[in-house]
């Protein structure tokens, strides 16, 4: 896979000690979603920088290699980056810096076979700064998987919203946590954490318990977690027109899963998961 | 001709029996109007004859054609012909109405419907059904009206085109014009053939699809069966003649403690429901 980001004008690109240096010029706007394959890099961390005022948006797909991503989001500047862990199962370490007004929206589409353990950390520093984390993730088999993600609310006026979809099946786990942190000073700002996780078989099993610490006052905060088998009345009502238990267990999987495309701006992409999903089921 | 025949058929819920013997049988042409007052055992029976996991048949069997229907999971008995349009159809998230009915009616065929015939179909019982084609793109019954989500049932039975249909209040929460199109809907199906079970407590909707046979459930049994002139009755003097002529005395409903809610005294609702 070529890695279109480092060619592309208004990008440039430097190493520095083991870091490999993105960045994205003032003022850049791409309409079009950059595929960057974090694989072909050869350094262990890699550092992107959104200067002021950019908009960019980005596809990660191959993330076989463990590596470290940070993520400088500059003032007023707007990040979209999606993950599709499906044909590679997702690694690494993704640290989001938010400056003044920035909005991030990242969002992964997770259908790969294997274990996953994911780290990734929102810094609201700037006063008005905005990231949104959108999760669906299978597990089936003997997968393990792990997503840690966390916030931290620095700035005033900050917008943190964590929503992670997960379905289990045969004797996989699945793992929601992370803490939602509205630190002192960090007035009228939001956390929302949801954590859903379905359960469909009885040697899987699966944990969601996203955690809210509160330091301030003047905010808006909720959470849901929820692990639980599919409800009776779903079944009883798809089986009751004829459709077989397993075939209606697919039917509520794929629609639990699929509204992650929404976050997917790229047809392509959009099709390659819910092919996907397909494939999986 | 098929049938559907419900011998001796006893039922509980929680441990609570609430289907306590009931005979009844239903041919393919005959539309059957099933009547009784509230919580005597009429949506029991139709949720026992679909299979609901709630509901434990204690005794008595269900015949479909000399087929045992007890044996058979809740799929096997929609695709052996048995429908049932639900009183409270699910909401369910993120399945999408038009994925729903095209594997619903893929269930009920050897060969999969294309996707240029399925559009034709849902096309036509849509409009027949005066429901707006994007519905089909909305989440199954999510945010459908009371109206919208009794009228998808009726396109549901339409579509699968069952030898039994059960209907479980299926003209409560519709308006004048929307009970014309279900019922209009419902005589197409009936020229088809269909046996139909049909419950309502309103001599309206009976009026318009012109039952063949008039069944009384009371106590958890059919306490009476006959003919068109007992909805008449029922319409205009209530249930208490069943009591006065075929002296069946009617159990009243007891709440349940769950059923109070914060603001009510729990204690004169546990005095006047006797617990």
């Amino acid at each position: 896979m070529e890695n279109n980001l480092l060619k592309l004008n208004g990008v440039s690109h430097s190493f520095l000690q083991n870091t490999l240096v993105i960045s994205i010029g003032k003022d850049a706007q791409f309409a079009d979603r950059i595929i960057f394959s974090v694989d072909e890099i050869e350094t262990e961390s890699i550092e992107i920088i959104c200067k002021e005022d950019s908009n960019a948006k980005l596809l990660i797909k191959d993330f076989n290699e463990n590596k470290k991503i940070t993520f400088k989001i500059g003032k007023n500047a707007e990040f979209a980056l999606n993950f599709i862990s499906i044909d590679n199962v997702a690694k690494g370490k993704y640290h989001f810096i938010l400056e003044e007004n920035s909005r991030v929206v990242a969002a992964m589409a997770d259908l790969a076979k294997g274990n996953i353990n994911i780290d990734v950390l929102f810094d609201l520093v700037g006063d008005y700064s905005s990231a949104e984390w959108h999760l669906a993730s299978l597990g089936a088999s003997n997968d393990n998987k792990v997503f840690n993600i966390n916030f931290n609310h620095m700035g005033k006026d900050t917008n943190g919203i964590m929503a992670n979809y997960g379905v289990v099946e045969d004797e996989s786990f699945m793992h929601f946590k992370g803490d939602s942190h509205i630190k002192k000073g960090s007035i009228r700002s939001k956390a929302h954490q949801s954590a859903k996780i379905m359960v469909f078989d009885e040697k899987c099993h699966a944990k969601a318990n996203p955690i809210l610490k509160i330091d301030e006052n003047d905010i808006e905060a909720s959470h849901a977690a929820v692990v639980g088998k599919v409800n009776d009345e779903h079944m009883y009502y798809l089986c009751s027109r004829g459709i077989s238990e397993s075939d209606a267990k697919q039917l509520i999987t794929f629609g639990y899963l699929k509204p992650i495309v929404n976050y997917f701006a790229d047809k392509n992409d959009v099709d390659f998961i819910l092919n996907g999903i397909e494939k999986r089921l | 001709m098929a049938k559907l025949e419900i011998i001796d058929l006893h039922a509980s819920v929680d441990g609570k029996e609430i289907l306590k013997g009931v005979n009844l049988s239903v041919s393919t042409g005959e539309t059957v109007a099933l009547l009784g007052p509230n919580g005597h055992g009429k949506s029991t029976l139709l949720a026992v004859i679909m299979g609901h996991p709630r509901y434990t048949v204690t005794s008595g069997k269900i015949l479909l054609d000399g087929k045992d229907v007890l044996t058979m999971t809740v799929d096997e008995r929609s695709r052996a012909g048995l429908f049932l349009g639900m009183q409270y159809p699910s909401e369910v998230p993120g399945v999408i109405n038009a994925d729903f009915l095209k594997a619903a009616i893929n269930a009920h065929r050897e060969k999969p419907i294309t996707l240029f015939q399925f559009y034709r179909t849902l096309e036509t019982n849509s409009k027949e059904m005066k429901i707006s084609l994007d519905m089909a793109n909305r989440s199954l019954n999510e945010g459908f009206s009371g109206g919208e989500k009794k009228r998808n049932e009726i396109l549901q039975m339409r579509l699968l085109n069952p030898t039994f249909a059960m209907l479980d209040e299926i003209d409560s929460g519709l308006d004048v014009d929307a009970l014309q199109t279900v019922s209009e809907a419902i005589r197409k199906q009936q020229e088809q053939e269909t046996g139909f079970l049909v419950i309502s407590h309103y001599a309206r909707l009976y009026s318009l699809i012109s039952p063949t046979r008039v069944a009384v459930m009371v106590n958890g049994r059919i306490a009476v069966e006959g003919g068109k002139e007992i909805i008449d009755k029922i319409d205009s003097t209530g249930f208490e003649w069943i009591n006065t002529e075929l002296g069946i005395s009617i159990e009243k409903e007891q709440p349940d403690m769950r059923d109070v809610s914060i603001g009510s005294c729990a204690t004169r609702e546990a005095i006047n429901s006797g617990k």
